[in-house]
């Protein structure tokens, strides 16, 4: 789908569309949120509840952009609230609160939010096979023959995925942050 | 104007060290002139440490864990809506499209009326599977329970074992020596119970299942043994956790070690095959002299003529009994079947040559069993139901 067509269907209450929507902005939305409550179950819970809202929003939004700026909008006020709310109980969460409630703060959050999202969706892309194979041979250290036998694959197969997991990380992460990527591809397969 | 997302785009050209056109070079430059922002690159997209930090905490965060939390947020939150209509939104775009040719969304979201086939009415007494089981204390004595149980509820050794918020919790005493005492959760068919161990493990059991387990671990090893179906969430620990998996009649038909994981293992009898699939971390799986070690989206399947592994699986849909629904991926009908008459307590037989087509989509556990046998009807299949048995018969 495209961001036109996203945000059609989200005016128009497609599920489709909604699903979309969700798996493009749901981690940068759970990082801003954590890194504005400094937790991250809770950053979890807030950016939920926050998505929600939008499946309820009666008003139609013009772009992709009107639609992030609702949900960092709306994320970063019930932030702020929660925050309130847990004031009583620490003094870490004042400061928490006057650092935010700066717009200047919390929209370089959603930049930084933003970008790293960006990046790390690259290094996502790149195809579950070559991702594996990746991380058993740089990672774990296995030859290519074990990687072979543990997925059902030939060895030659197994020495090109490995050969386009390194382009694509080159390509997406820029040359001298591949150590970078080792890492996260361990991360990234072991997650969703 | 410049768009947003065209400024992201430049600054990710500019992190990565990538030479940037006339446009994206001033997009960059009135972005750093702000000295605030200027900052906040050099601290986190600068500094390879901090970058890798900083990734590494976006990509801990689950898409799948967050649609199964939407969903229950949506559930739990409910305003008047059309029942059913909102759960499906999150299912993945190609899913969709295939629910959509499966004839038993259609009637369920439009509900247009259009089954031909009279609807039997279905006894007042089938309801769907509830919160309960029976404990099995380490003398013998057998404790009800259900969704109402609070409080303490045996003293075994120095652990207690208290019931709270639907689930058995066994909460730790100090640690003891010598033999240890052992547990046993079972659940008939229609009942489905959790319940965390002394260690912080949080075992799901389903419909038809039971598992054995130690009240409090010590030694060099946690080993519970289980049969049917359940979902591990298994407490990081160095000492390594094991499943013997058992059938009804207690033959050995696996074992799985893992140190600290969530995996789900359907063990059933009537199930063609003892499936065990790993969501997250590492385990090993045992048979006879067969052994694998697997990765995170992976499935070991142990048959009487050894393991094998499959990749080709949906997680959401061998996990969705925890969030409480039934999610059919092309499943025939006796499979369907399989899983209502453990849920619902009914038994199942077929009149003639049971139909071959696929069945897909998700439904509520929580739902009574005559919507679920919505599904039969829209396939224009024919029921009928005598007290606790239904029989299937397909309509010409």
């Amino acid at each position: 789908m495209t961001d036109a067509q996203i945000i059609e269907g989200i005016n128009n209450k497609d599920q489709a569309a909604q699903g979309i929507l969700f798996e493009k902005v749901y981690r940068e939305l759970v990082y801003f949120a954590y890194r504005m409550v400094d937790n991250m179950e809770e950053g979890k819970d807030l950016a939920i509840r926050c998505f929600s809202t939008l499946l309820e929003y009666q008003r139609e939004f013009a772009d992709i952009e009107h639609v992030k700026n609702f949900l960092f909008t709306t994320t970063k006020n019930a932030c702020i609230n929660h925050l309130r709310k847990r004031q009583r109980v620490n003094s870490h969460t004042t400061e928490l609160i006057q650092r935010y409630s700066t717009t200047e703060n919390w929209e370089i959050l959603m930049d930084r939010a933003e970008l790293l999202h960006e990046l790390y969706r690259a290094v996502e892309q790149l195809p579950a096979q070559s991702r594996t194979v990746f991380k058993l041979t740089q990672i774990e250290g296995f030859s290519y023959h074990e990687v072979a036998t543990i997925l059902g694959l030939s060895p030659h197969t197994v020495r090109n995925h490995n050969a386009r997991a390194f382009e694509l990380l080159r390509s997406a992460l820029g040359e001298r942050k591949l150590h970078i990527a080792l890492l996260l591809l361990h991360l990234a397969s072991t997650g969703n | 104007m410049p768009s947003r997302s065209d400024i992201i785009a430049a600054l990710v050209k500019h992190v990565r060290g990538e030479s940037l056109d006339t446009g994206e070079r001033e997009l960059v430059d009135s972005f750093l002139e702000d000295n605030a922002r200027r900052q906040m690159m050099d601290q986190y997209f600068f500094n390879q440490d901090q970058l890798l930090a900083e990734l590494e905490v976006i990509s801990s965060i689950s898409i799948e864990e967050g649609k199964q939390h939407l969903q229950h947020y949506l559930l739990t939150h409910k305003k008047v809506r059309r029942i059913g209509y909102r759960k499906y939104w999150w299912i993945a775009a190609s899913l969709a499209l295939l629910l959509t040719m499966g004839v038993f969304v259609t009637t369920l979201l439009k509900k247009t009326g259009t089954t031909e086939t009279a609807t039997q009415p279905i006894p007042a007494d089938i309801k769907p599977g509830a919160f309960k089981a029976s404990l099995t204390l380490s003398n013998g004595r057998i404790i009800g329970l259900d969704s109402l149980t609070l409080g303490e509820l045996a003293k075994q050794g120095t652990t207690t074992v208290m019931a709270r918020d639907g689930q058995l919790v066994y909460e730790p005493g100090e640690a003891q020596k010598g033999s240890s005492l052992y547990n046993t959760l079972t659940t008939t068919n229609g009942e489905t119970f959790k319940t965390t161990l002394s260690d912080g493990s949080v075992i799901y059991l389903n419909a038809g299942s039971s598992i054995t387990y130690p009240v409090s671990f010590s030694g060099n090893e946690r080993r519970v043994t289980m049969k049917g179906e359940a979902y591990f969430s298994i407490a990081k620990n160095d000492i390594p956790f094991i499943v013997d998996i058992q059938s009804s009649t207690s033959e050995q038909q696996g074992q799985i070690t893992v140190t600290g994981t969530q995996f789900n293992v359907n063990a059933y009898d009537d199930e063609p095959a003892v499936r065990s699939t790993l969501v997250e971390g590492r385990i090993k799986f045992a048979k006879g002299s067969q052994q694998v070690s697997v990765i995170p989206g992976t499935q070991v399947i142990s048959t009487s003529d050894g393991l094998t592994i499959n990749k080709d699986i949906r997680i959401e849909k061998i996990v969705a009994w925890i969030s409480n629904d039934f999610y059919f991926d092309g499943d025939n009908i006796q499979s369907v079947m399989r899983q209502l008459s453990k849920w619902y307590n009914i038994e199942v037989a077929y009149k003639g040559t049971p139909p071959t087509e696929p069945f897909y989509g998700m439904i509520s556990r929580k739902r009574d069993l005559q919507s679920v046998l919505q599904i039969l009807e829209a396939a224009h299949i024919q029921y009928s139901i005598e007290g606790r048995k239904l029989t299937v018969a397909v309509l010409k």
